[in-house]
């Protein structure tokens, strides 16, 4: 590879870096300003990940396909046609191209990475995302909660986005990732009960009734009642709960003796 | 390299300043005759009388050593009378014809008020251009290197005048405007030419070898590909506009565009073509290649008035 396409395809890259480091950047400030307004609506902070996604797809999309030397140009005014110029001639060998390509190498070598990144916006982006930080966990904190938002959100946005949060949740079914969405399910409104400090054990066990949905067969020969409904078909069922209590061994040993007990006081009385 | 660059710049800076001694004003103009003989080609030069055209051609082609003729253009001029023609000569008591080269056998032909020439002697002159030959008889004579024609034309006195038809006049790269010069600049020539005529003692600047070379690099200079779009989207814009132009330039325009650029460019001592040439070279390479419709008369609009406009 000639030293031109080297040069070429370094900067490039560095362009490319500095596009996906600006894009993530760009992606956290736009996270935590939706995060921040997810909460205040009081629905799935999460939720903000899906402009942020939507935002990284872009921006990668852009550092990929649309990285054009004329970025560099603008970036670095020095080069400006120049670069481009070298690029679309690389292949051509005259004197003219060969001075041309000789000039940009030698203004490419003080170009630096600085030259891509800009300090004061990044530091401006920085403290965006700082400054969104601390207000989300001032409210979080704090448990601070705004005015009603129902009464100002047009067209009530706060349901919709909660619905399409449910939505989500009870797709993707992340358990335990977002407990915050199914709290008010288990719970109630917190208005209405309030647990205290005592702690609730719950208990389920499985179901001990089967019903086997392949083995379907047509009833043969049907009965009907009265009323003109089939009596064969019927449903039944029942709860098997698990009692883990032991029971005494004094106790064990009464209900074990039982019926020998009743029987031999039979005898004795015959 | 580098040096190589800005020591043609240097060079032509001389040649400038060396013509602004008999030349003053008409910076640009002699700027865009320097160019059109930089990329090998043909130019219109249109003006109003006394602005200097002929005066302009003359220098130039002092300060480049090269041999100059000039043709005026009238209703009677006959294509012999620039081509040239067989004359009956006697030697040692025998009669033959012997070629007799015209004025066209020079390396700057300054062709006066073409328009005044007839459609016939138009076609001569325009036939050597394009073929940089001559043929008389049965016989063609290769044309001196370089070979550059500045027609002047008069854009007043229309009458009894052969304007030359839109497929001839897009042979020239460029049409030259000559405006009249300021009132200082005026001042300089009353005091220069109203006193005694001082010989200004101009001296070469480039050999023709020179000139040459000059021709060569010009074509070797690198373009962006995104200019050469920018350059074939005006010529594009020149033909899709239908509300002011009736006729829009043709791909010979969007050539001579990116030539001229790239002319422009090693004039000022680059080696790479910017924007700004290409719309500094669009004036001259296509005012005499579009039309202008009649709503654009109506509005008094003149070509580069249109141009301008299909820059912005």
């Amino acid at each position: 590879m000639s030293s031109v396409h080297k040069a070429l395809k370094d900067i490039r890259k560095t362009l490319i870096l500095s596009k996906l480091y600006n894009s993530f950047l760009n992606g956290l400030v736009v996270f935590v300003i939706f995060a921040l307004f997810f909460i205040i609506v009081r629905t799935y902070w999460w939720l903000a990940l899906i402009p942020f996604f939507i935002y990284m797809v872009y921006g990668i999309y852009n550092a990929f396909m649309k990285s054009r030397y004329s970025e560099i140009e603008e970036k670095v005014p020095d080069l400006k046609w120049q670069l481009r110029t070298m690029a679309d001639n690389a292949h051509q060998d005259n004197e003219v191209v060969q001075s041309l390509k000789h000039n940009v190498l030698q203004k490419l070598q003080h170009v630096g990475s600085s030259h891509f990144y800009d300090n004061k916006k990044t530091v401006y982006k920085i403290g965006a995302v700082f400054c969104a930080s601390f207000f989300i966990i001032l409210i979080g904190i704090l448990n601070v909660e705004f005015v009603e938002f129902t009464h100002v959100n047009p067209g009530g946005i706060s349901e919709k986005l909660t619905q399409l949060g449910d939505s989500i949740t009870g797709k993707i079914a992340f358990e335990g990732l977002f407990d915050g969405g199914n709290e008010r399910d288990i719970y109630g409104a917190e208005s209405v009960a309030e647990l205290g400090n005592e702690e609730l054990e719950l208990k389920i066990t499985q179901d001990n009734s089967k019903i086997d949905i392949s083995d379907i067969n047509d009833i043969q020969n049907p009965r009907f009642n009265k009323q003109g409904q089939i009596q064969d078909i019927g449903a039944a069922g029942g709860l098997a709960y698990e009692n883990e209590k032991k029971l005494d061994s004094d106790e064990a040993e009464l209900i074990k003796d039982y019926f020998g007990v009743i029987t031999n006081t039979i005898n004795t009385e015959e | 390299m580098e040096k190589t660059f800005q020591g043609m710049s240097k060079t032509f800076e001389d040649i400038m300043g060396e013509a602004s001694k008999v030349v003053i004003g008409q910076q640009s103009v002699l700027k865009q005759i320097i160019l059109a003989l930089m990329c090998d080609a043909n130019a219109l030069l249109e003006g109003y009388p006394g602005l200097a055209k002929t005066l302009s051609v003359k220098t130039i082609s002092q300060l480049l050593d090269l041999k100059f003729s000039r043709i005026q253009g009238t209703p009677d001029l006959m294509p012999s009378d620039i081509t040239g023609t067989y004359v009956l000569e006697e030697r040692n008591g025998k009669r033959e014809f012997k070629f007799q080269q015209g004025p066209i056998f020079s390396n700057i032909v300054l062709f006066d008020e073409i328009n005044r020439a007839t459609p016939k002697t138009q076609s001569a002159l325009l036939e050597s251009m394009q073929e940089r030959q001559v043929t008389v008889g049965n016989k063609t004579f290769p044309l001196d290197k370089p070979f550059f024609v500045l027609a002047t034309s008069n854009p007043i006195e229309q009458e009894g005048t052969y304007p030359l038809p839109e497929a001839q006049s897009d042979r020239f790269l460029f049409k030259i405007k000559t405006d009249y010069p300021t009132a200082q600049e005026e001042f300089l020539i009353v005091t220069q030419y109203s006193d005694i005529l001082k010989d200004h003692g101009l001296k070469p600047i480039l050999s023709k070898e020179q000139l040459a070379k000059l021709q060569d690099l010009v074509r070797k200079v690198p373009v962006a590909n995104d200019i050469k779009k920018f350059a074939v989207d005006i010529v594009l814009k020149s033909r899709k506009n239908k509300e002011l132009i009736e006729y829009g330039a043709s791909p010979r325009a969007s050539i001579g565009l990116i030539l001229a650029a790239k002319a422009n460019a090693l004039f000022n001592g680059r080696n790479y073509v910017t924007t700004e040439d290409v719309t500094e070279m669009a004036f001259p390479v296509l005012r005499h290649r579009i039309i202008l419709n009649f709503e654009a008369e109506r509005n008094n609009f003149s070509e580069d008035d249109v141009i301008k406009y299909l820059l912005k």
